[in-house]
């Protein structure tokens, strides 16, 4: 759907539309037909939505980076595994608030967003180190890489190809 | 294979004359990315001895109930409409894991 935004109009009203219902009559004899049109039109702009989840994609890149530092985990080998699942994360995030497990199947996302024990960093990483998602891996997992960083660009590249 | 809905899992697992390896997964999901081109080797590799279908768990809620897939990826064997014991495995594997699995739990898998 293209994205579209709100603009006001003032002056004759260049058709009808649903804001603008008022009979000539009511706004009084001889006034002119000046009619304050709320309409709708398509620009060709950057959606909420899309800042939002962009926004929360630097703000997953980045935290993926700081908690592989502080808990001396790894990425994949496959940065574009890791790119994937900062795109759930940040997807989650902007849809629930948290960045809940892209990993996992849950029978009800609020509400398991709202627990907690699947949003990122989860329990079982905080407590044991275990991220099945392969976003953080400690260093004897056969998929570990030797880095702890990911750029911007890589996350792009990585998950560009996952459409 | 890509399969969706219940009528169409139970014509092509359930049914099926021979083994079936299943793959559930998610959009968004590192690990099951991993294990994709790997469903598409044990496809080839295994010919006509072993069938392999993927399923997303998003449009598939019933079918995740019904097997309990929670984790993902998760693979499963089904044989003669049955879900083979110990085969539902969650979590990426290599491919010598993935080799060893189908050997495990599909023993009469014959390698082209």
């Amino acid at each position: 759907m293209a994205p579209c935004s709100l603009s006001l109009h003032t002056g004759r009203a260049a058709r009808p539309s649903v804001a603008s219902r008022a009979s000539p009559r009511s706004l009084g004899s001889g006034a002119s037909r000046r009619a304050l049109v709320v309409r709708a039109t398509t620009e060709n702009t950057t959606t909420d939505a899309e800042t939002v989840t962009d926004k929360n994609l630097e703000l997953m890149r980045h935290f993926s980076e700081q908690y592989a530092q502080r808990t001396g985990t790894y990425f994949c080998v496959d940065k574009s595994v890791t790119a994937v699942v900062i795109q759930g994360l940040a997807e989650h995030k902007a849809s629930l608030g948290a960045p809940l497990c892209p990993c996992r199947h849950y029978d009800d996302k609020a509400a398991e967003a709202a627990n907690g024990f699947w949003n990122c960093p989860c329990v079982p990483m905080r407590e044991r180190k275990e991220c099945h998602c392969m976003l953080f891996l400690t260093e004897d997992n056969d998929f570990a890489g030797r880095e702890q960083h990911i750029t911007h660009e890589e996350v792009v590249e990585g998950i560009s190809h996952s459409h | 294979m890509e399969i969706q809905g219940e009528a169409q899992f139970e014509q092509e697992v359930l049914k099926s004359d021979k083994p079936v390896l299943v793959d559930f997964w998610a959009t968004w999901c590192g690990p099951c990315k991993l294990v994709a081109p790997l469903m598409d080797w044990a496809e080839k590799e295994y010919g006509d001895s072993l069938k392999v279908v993927k399923i997303n768990h998003t449009p598939n809620p019933e079918i995740i109930a019904t097997w309990k897939v929670y984790g993902l990826p998760t693979l499963m064997v089904f044989k003669d409409g049955q879900l083979v014991e110990g085969s539902h495995r969650e979590g990426a594997v290599s491919k010598p894991v993935l080799l060893k699995y189908i050997q495990q739990h599909v023993p009469t898998t014959v390698k082209v």
